[in-house]
């Protein structure tokens, strides 16, 4: 029946249980749906919000309707569409501003001269178009008026027109990118810490119960210290997954979010760098959580990790305006910081697939390396009950 | 299945644990191991387990030396007991099961099994936190046999335990010997190692001192000699051979002798002196030999 087991199989079983422990907490099914509800709630508002620049401003002419017939044609060449509707007389227009329905009311007085009353003030975008108009109206009669057939100067003038060239373009799709940014960099940040810390309280947890001493005569360190690296980082995966597929996908879906490519790119590329970036510091929270012999002393030894990836954190932020500034783009080779500043790169379209894949590679050397570190770390500490350990006793020999 | 402990030897810092420590435990025998605090019984059982490494020496089961693949046929019960706190007690065992090799439906099967025969069969469903102190002593019996171990090592299986528990422990590691199975336990309820043990092993400062069976250990120590021979003269007993130490105590003379010593010949030196009303032998109990090779 006690078959030789393999280190697959018995990383499996330990990584299964974590996993399966965690997912089956009543806090985690919990929380996660609130966070997931308040991501497509979040969204959509936002989506509605902005939705509001899309209602066309609106206008009613009294008489004139040459005027209403320019006003609509000028407004759809600014793209700037407005909604034009006739006025029986200045009074309704008045009454009709004064309740809000109509932005402007246009009537003609004595001359060329146009009276536009509004609630207040008159947007800046529609009065230049009004002047445009009334112009341009006045402009096409007084043509008229002197045989000149107005159709005809308007096909001359057609061809005068600015062609932009500009040096630095602007990205159409900055602003999106921007909010990809910010999102992927806010939640690497939180699940890095959190998994991360999940894996400290796991370990301190088999310490502080004892059941190590019992896990142990089964298992080699690195086999628990690995099932359970690989358990938590799933949950951790999962969870981020559930998080970017249901904000992608409401964005898409509601409209917030157009660059459909660029948004499946970042989000595949934060799930990628979130797996490094949680293995890298996912050892070192091992070794910590291994160091202490109760919950509460945790912080003690795992303090200095938090502060890294704060750090992290602040960097990133920091650098979302202005991803190729040098000191950024720097860091963003170096280990840890590259599985956040990366994804921020990725998102913002300044990362080649060249610094992708050294970084990638970069990270992996990094986590190798303290892999073994953290694993002498954690072997030599986890069976070591009382007070904390320090990292000398953790490190020597 | 024969446990051998060979030579094992352990260093904490300057603090000698463990210096050459040897025994067997062989099929189907109940070994008792005892020792003060200190004088290093979890330190050889945890090497036992491999959780702790030996300096130098060697465990072997039946002559292989033990490796994680035969590590995994041993059933264990840590000094230090230890469950996830928060985990279901059905769970758990089937967990620890699997982690010894067993697949899901032998893990489902023993575990129904043991927590039937430990009688916390209505209890699997709740966590081990939610467990009174005697009904979590039984699940971490549980745990160690579970797998259906080949070898049984448990550090202190009766400290802490009530009266009724005490049986069923016992119960169960006199039923695993009888399987064949070698066990080994450690304890400092002496009369009761007197009562289940085949051998016991005693342990001080990290050496063992005697091994062998109660009746072995107690005839190898020094017996006790109680003699009332009313008319016998001062100092009648000094240099007769075997007796090392003599008392007066009123009439009756209370003689220490040492192994082996015949005590027809003093019976025949008491009778010289006079008549004799009381001669009575009595051999050490596992606590006053514990005490005599302890104080050594």
């Amino acid at each position: 029946m006690s078959a030789p087991m393999s280190d697959t199989r018995a990383i499996a079983l330990v990584a299964r249980r974590e996993f399966v422990t965690q997912v089956q907490k009543k806090s985690f099914l919990i929380s996660n749906a609130i966070v997931l509800v308040a991501i497509v709630v979040g969204i959509v508002v936002a989506s509605v919000l902005s939705g509001g620049d899309e209602e066309r401003p609106t206008i009613g002419v009294v008489g004139a309707p040459a005027l209403s017939a320019t006003l609509e044609s000028l407004g759809e060449a600014v793209d700037t569409p407005l909604e034009i509707s006739e006025l029986p007389d200045a009074d309704t227009g008045r009454d009709r501003v004064a309740a809000g329905e109509l932005d402007v009311a246009l009537v003609p007085g004595s001359g060329n001269t146009v009276t536009a009353v509004t609630e207040s003030d008159i947007d800046t975008d529609v009065k230049a178009l009004l002047d445009a108009a009334v112009v341009q109206q006045a402009q096409t009669e007084a043509l008229t008026a002197r045989g000149i057939d107005p159709a005809e100067i308007a096909g001359e003038v057609s061809s005068a027109t600015v062609v932009v060239e500009a040096v630095d373009p602007p990205d159409p799709e900055q602003g999106q990118r921007m909010v990809l940014s910010i999102a992927a960099v806010a939640l690497l940040y939180m699940q890095i810490l959190l998994f991360g810390t999940y894996v400290a309280m796991g370990v301190v947890e088999e310490k502080s119960s004892r059941v190590v001493e019992l896990l142990l005569s089964t298992l080699r360190p690195l086999q628990l210290l690995w099932g359970k690296i690989l358990g938590i980082g799933a949950v951790g995966l999962v969870q981020l997954a559930a998080y970017g597929v249901v904000g992608v996908g409401a964005s898409l879906a509601t409209g917030t979010l157009t660059i459909t490519g660029t948004a499946l790119g970042v989000l595949a590329g934060t799930l990628g760098w979130f797996i490094l970036g949680f293995t890298f510091f996912a050892v070192l929270y091992a070794a910590a959580g291994s160091m202490v012999s109760r919950q509460e002393d945790v912080n003690s030894t795992s303090g200095p990790l938090m502060m890294v990836i704060l750090v992290m954190f602040f960097a990133a932020f920091s650098s979302i305006d202005d991803p190729e500034s040098g000191w950024s783009t720097t860091l963003s080779w170096i280990p840890p910081f590259s599985a956040i500043l990366m994804p921020l790169r990725i998102a913002a379209g300044v990362a080649t697939p060249m610094q992708i894949l050294v970084t990638i590679v970069l990270m992996l050397v990094a986590i190798a390396v303290l892999s073994v570190v953290a694993a002498r770390i954690y072997q030599r500490s986890i069976l070591r009950i009382g007070r904390t350990v320090t990292w000398k006793e953790a490190l020597g020999r | 299945m024969t446990l051998t402990i060979d030579n094992l030897s352990k260093r904490y810092g300057d603090k000698t644990a463990l210096d050459g420590v040897n025994f067997e435990v062989r099929p189907g025998e109940l070994f008792g191991f005892v020792g003060s605090n200190g004088a290093g019984k979890t330190t050889t059982m945890r090497i036992v387990l491999g959780v702790l490494a030996a300096d130098a020496g060697e465990v072997r089961i039946d002559g292989r030396p033990v490796d994680l693949d035969v590590r995994r046929t041993i059933g264990y019960m840590p000094e230090e007991r230890g469950l996830y706190p928060k985990m279901k007690v059905g769970k758990q065992l089937t967990y620890l099961a699997r982690l010894h090799g067993l697949s899901k439906s032998e893990a489902h099967d023993a575990v129904e099994r043991w927590t039937e025969r430990l009688g916390i069969a209505e209890r699997v469903g709740d966590t081990v936190d939610s467990l009174s102190l005697g009904n979590q002593q039984r699940v971490q019996l549980a745990a160690a046999l579970v797998h259906d171990p080949k070898v049984l090592v448990l550090d202190e299986p009766f400290s802490g335990l009530d009266p009724v528990a005490v049986d069923v422990m016992s119960e169960v590691l006199l039923q695993k010997s009888n399987d064949g199975v070698p066990v080994i336990f450690s304890s400092h309820q002496l009369d009761l190692v007197q009562r289940l043990c085949d051998r016991v092993g005693i342990i001080s400062a990290g050496r063992m001192r005697a091994v062998g069976t109660v009746d072995e250990l107690r005839s190898g120590g020094d017996a006790t000699l109680v003699v009332h021979a009313p008319q016998a003269p001062a100092g009648w007993a000094h240099g007769l051979p075997g007796v090392t130490h003599v008392e007066y105590d009123g009439d009756r003379t209370v003689l220490t002798l040492a192994p082996g010593t015949d005590d027809q010949q003093i019976l025949k030196a008491a009778l010289e002196t006079g008549p004799v009303h009381e001669f009575s032998l009595r051999q050490p109990s596992l606590t006053e030999l514990f005490r005599e090779v302890v104080a050594a």
